[in-house]
């Protein structure tokens, strides 16, 4: 099950306590159209269809779908923000530390809402090719698109893409934004699940009770920080893995800390190339992945034990650098009995098929890094039993929260604003209220659906690679050999996690 | 040869629909309960508007006066009621857009956010008005008939709460009081609608003719009737009475006649009396499971009737 899942690009998670330098803060930049200041402030007792609590990523693009779905446009959306920003021309010449690996269904969700035209006037680069190793075996696994023609993903700065998304939303003229906090309460969902375990008896009995139940067609009533009061038809929790959506909606969270830190940081290389590989090794501390940003600089994450990440801030400039080439080249830590183990199986591979080869690329040389560009963030593993109450739907980090491995937590942020936005379209196009559980409740099935299983795999790899165990390093890197060699199969992995 | 019929009929309904059909269907279960059974649905009020004039069972209408504040809660005794309308709802609107609009395009009609706009609705048995209000918010000018005065008004205080709440203009939503039989009566009333829904109404009804005779007076020349109802077989029979009255005691023994179950062959002549051309005619099955509707190959106990009504 695990291996359809094995794929590897890397990306930094946004934590909020990260940018602590003053210099990042110069260039954290959260654009809002100018138009838009004027009626930042929504009136007293107006209410809108859909309010979306938290503007990042995953809540800027849920308002810009929202807002720009036929059927759907007629609808008025509020995008609660506390951050402020100022709007950008043209890209910073920094590049930010944290960047995503934007899977080709991202891409075509932020293509259908004019979004990745905006990235593209800004910066990204793509990713050709993707070569994933180890440091216990020789094993490898490449991922390539159709001879190079096609791309496997986007590297996307996080300012960029934010930046873009902001843009886009300055331009609907349906969304408003606030920026300021708001209070609201949210209508349990106990008493539908209740009721639907019910036998018929309980339903029959229901006939005669009367209940003090709130009314389900109330909508949510919001107070702002300003004072103003709102009605919406629909909330949506994009607020981060810390939800005050989710604590207010009172559903079970299953969570841990990996007790691994992300380190990221701007590097550069030691020359110009074409730069289009992303590079994944997998070491006994944990993943290093370095992504490339231009010809000259790629993107480090690296994430490993929260000791180690303590160690590796405190180092120099150059000391840092040493450990990231170390952690890319060594070779000492190769395990011999399941080296061999590896190499009978791979003249198995090349007698069935002799064209495969494992064409092994040599990863850059790192001799630069980007003054105040290294940063460490916990990594932590969460998520939701139930994404949807009455009028509630819980999108991107807020739901679920995953291992930056395989570079997925964002898209499937993403993915959920396309499944939301599928289900509220249908809702709509029956006339039926967007905020009705019974619509949403199909979000909730599809987009859990999607999520559990990636969670599950991306769990279950990074504890796989955390072991040195003989048999365990054997049997992973004959999977990932074999699935190296078995074209479908990675295909297939391609494409799921392409979302 | 009629199996035969009905079998084409069904394969083209499953492609006209599938489209929207996909994400209810839950085609698991087999076996089917009509929903009227365990909602307690509009079979009275049903009764008591089409019976006999002055027939009104007073047992009944208490029943249903105690049950009209139901309407709403969605999880509630109407929750079938209100799953039905992922299937009905669609089924007025494409049938709608297909037999009685000029043809348009496919994006035109994915992006179009009020299909009914300028069109007259009348809901018979509009209940609480769980039909008339999705009706209306896709644009159309519904009028809800329903001869028990508390569920007219429970759905006429529903709907001007959710109007107050609408933050997009919307049709409108009439209701009142009356029989089918009365409202026809009215001078404004004749080849008043664009479309004349009876959705899990005519199976209570004593005089079918007479029933469909006055929804004939109503409809415009060119316009839609859309039926939803359930079979007399021996399958209804078992689900609806046996199943819902007896064994799980969903509502009262002897609400429902099977003798008054309507087939879908009676339906059509009758409609077909009446001027309409019956145009498409499909099985449905609720699944108490999921407490779905889907579209059903079988048309044994639920099932939904599409006629146009001749131009000349």
């Amino acid at each position: 099950m695990f291996v359809r899942l094995l794929w590897f690009c890397v990306v930094a998670v946004i934590l909020n306590n990260f940018l602590a330098s003053s210099k990042m803060l110069l260039h954290r930049i959260r654009p809002i159209h100018l138009r838009r200041m004027l009626h930042t402030r929504p009136q007293n007792g107006s209410t809108y269809d859909v309010v979306v609590i938290g503007g990042g990523l995953v809540g800027a693009c849920a308002a810009c779908a929202i807002a720009s779905t036929p059927t759907l446009n007629t609808s008025r959306v509020l995008v609660i923000e506390p951050r402020e920003s100022k709007p950008w021309t043209t890209a910073p010449e920094k590049f930010s530390n944290r960047v995503y690996s934007v899977a080709p269904g991202t891409k075509k969700l932020l293509e259908e809402l004019n979004v990745w035209k905006i990235v593209q006037k800004f910066r990204y680069r793509p990713v050709k090719r993707l070569q994933v190793w180890e440091s216990a075996t020789d094993a490898l696994i490449v991922f390539q698109n159709d001879g190079l023609a096609k791309n496997v993903s986007y590297v996307v700065e996080d300012e960029v893409l934010s930046a873009s998304l902001w843009t886009r939303l300055g331009q609907l003229d349906s969304v408003d934004v606030y920026h300021g906090t708001a209070k609201y309460t949210i209508p349990s969902r106990s008493r539908s699940r209740d009721s639907s375990a019910s036998g018929p008896a309980d339903a029959a009995s229901g006939l005669e009770e009367e209940t003090n139940e709130p009314d389900p067609d109330d909508l949510v009533k919001l107070t702002l920080s300003t004072g103003e009061k709102i009605e919406s038809r629909l909330l949506i929790g994009a607020d981060g893995f810390n939800s005050a959506v989710r604590k207010a909606m009172g559903v079970k969270y299953l969570s841990w800390n990996y007790d691994q830190k992300g380190v990221v940081a701007t590097l550069h290389l030691s020359e110009a190339q074409e730069n289009a590989v992303g590079w994944q090794r997998f070491t006994s501390t944990g993943p290093i992945a370095i992504l490339p940003l231009n010809e000259t600089k790629s993107s480090l994450v690296w994430s490993t034990s929260s000791d180690e990440a303590n160690r590796l801030m405190r180092l120099s400039d150059e000391e840092f650098l040493d450990a990231v080439n170390f952690a890319m080249w060594d070779d000492s830590g190769k395990n011999g009995a399941a080296q061999a183990a590896l190499k009978t199986l791979e003249n198995f591979f090349t007698y069935l098929r002799p064209s495969i080869t494992l064409t092994r690329q040599i990863p850059p040389t790192l001799t630069g890094i980007d003054q105040g560009s290294r940063a460490a963030f916990p990594l932590g593993l969460g998520h939701a039993t139930q994404y949807v109450a009455p009028r509630v739907a819980l999108i991107g980090d807020s739901a679920h929260r995953i291992h930056p491995l395989a570079g997925l937590g964002v898209n499937l942020g993403f993915s959920d604003v396309a499944v939301l936005r599928r289900v509220i379209q249908e809702a709509a196009h029956n006339g039926e209220d967007i905020g009705s559980l019974r619509y949403l409740l199909d979000y909730e099935r599809d987009a859990q659906r999607r999520v559990v299983p990636i969670m599950a795999a991306v769990d279950g790899l990074n504890r796989l690679y955390s072991t040195s165990w003989s048999p365990a390093v054997t049997l992973r890197s004959a999977g990932l050999n074999f699935v190296n060699a078995c074209d479908p199969l990675k295909r297939q992995i391609m494409r799921r996690a392409s979302l | 040869m009629h199996a035969k019929r009905t079998v084409a009929t069904a394969r083209v309904c499953r492609n006209v629909f599938h489209f929207y059909s996909h994400n209810g269907a839950t085609p698991l279960l087999a076996f089917t309960v009509s929903r009227r059974y365990i909602s307690g649905g509009t079979a009275l009020d049903a009764d008591v508007s089409y019976g006999q004039a002055g027939a009104r069972d007073e047992g009944e209408h208490g029943f249903f006066q105690k049950m009209s504040g139901q309407w709403w809660k969605t999880d509630g005794n109407f929750q079938p009621l209100h799953a039905m309308n992922r299937l009905r709802v669609p089924l007025i609107r494409d049938s709608f857009l297909a037999y009685c609009s000029p043809r348009i395009d496919a994006e035109a009609y994915r992006n179009n956010a009020v299909p009914f706009a300028g069109t007259k609705i009348l809901d018979v048995g509009c209940g609480g008005g769980i039909l008339s209000e999705p009706l209306a918010r896709l644009g159309g000018d519904v009028t809800g008939i329903d001869m028990v005065a508390e569920n007219v008004r429970n759905a006429r205080a529903h709907w001007t709460k959710s109007l107050s709440r609408r933050p997009n203009p919307v049709g409108s939503v009439e209701y009142s009081c009356s029989t089918l039989e009365e409202l026809s009566q009215e001078e404004t009333s004749p080849l008043l609608y664009d479309i004349v829904v009876c959705s899990e109404v005519v199976e209570h009804v004593k005089d079918l003719d007479g029933f469909i005779s006055a929804v004939s007076a109503v409809v415009k020349p060119g316009g839609l009737v859309v039926v939803t109802t359930i079979n007399r077989t021996v399958v209804s029979w078992a689900a609806a009475i046996v199943g819902a009255e007896y064994a799980m005691r969903l509502v009262p023994k002897g609400t429902h006649h099977y003798g008054k179950f309507v087939t879908p062959e009676e339906l059509g002549s009758k409609l077909r009396r009446y001027a309409f051309d019956v145009r498409l005619k499909h099985g449905m099955r609720y699944s108490p499971l999921s407490r779905r509707w889907s579209w059903a190959m079988s048309d044994a106990v639920n099932y939904a009737m599409v006629a146009v009504k001749n131009v000349n």
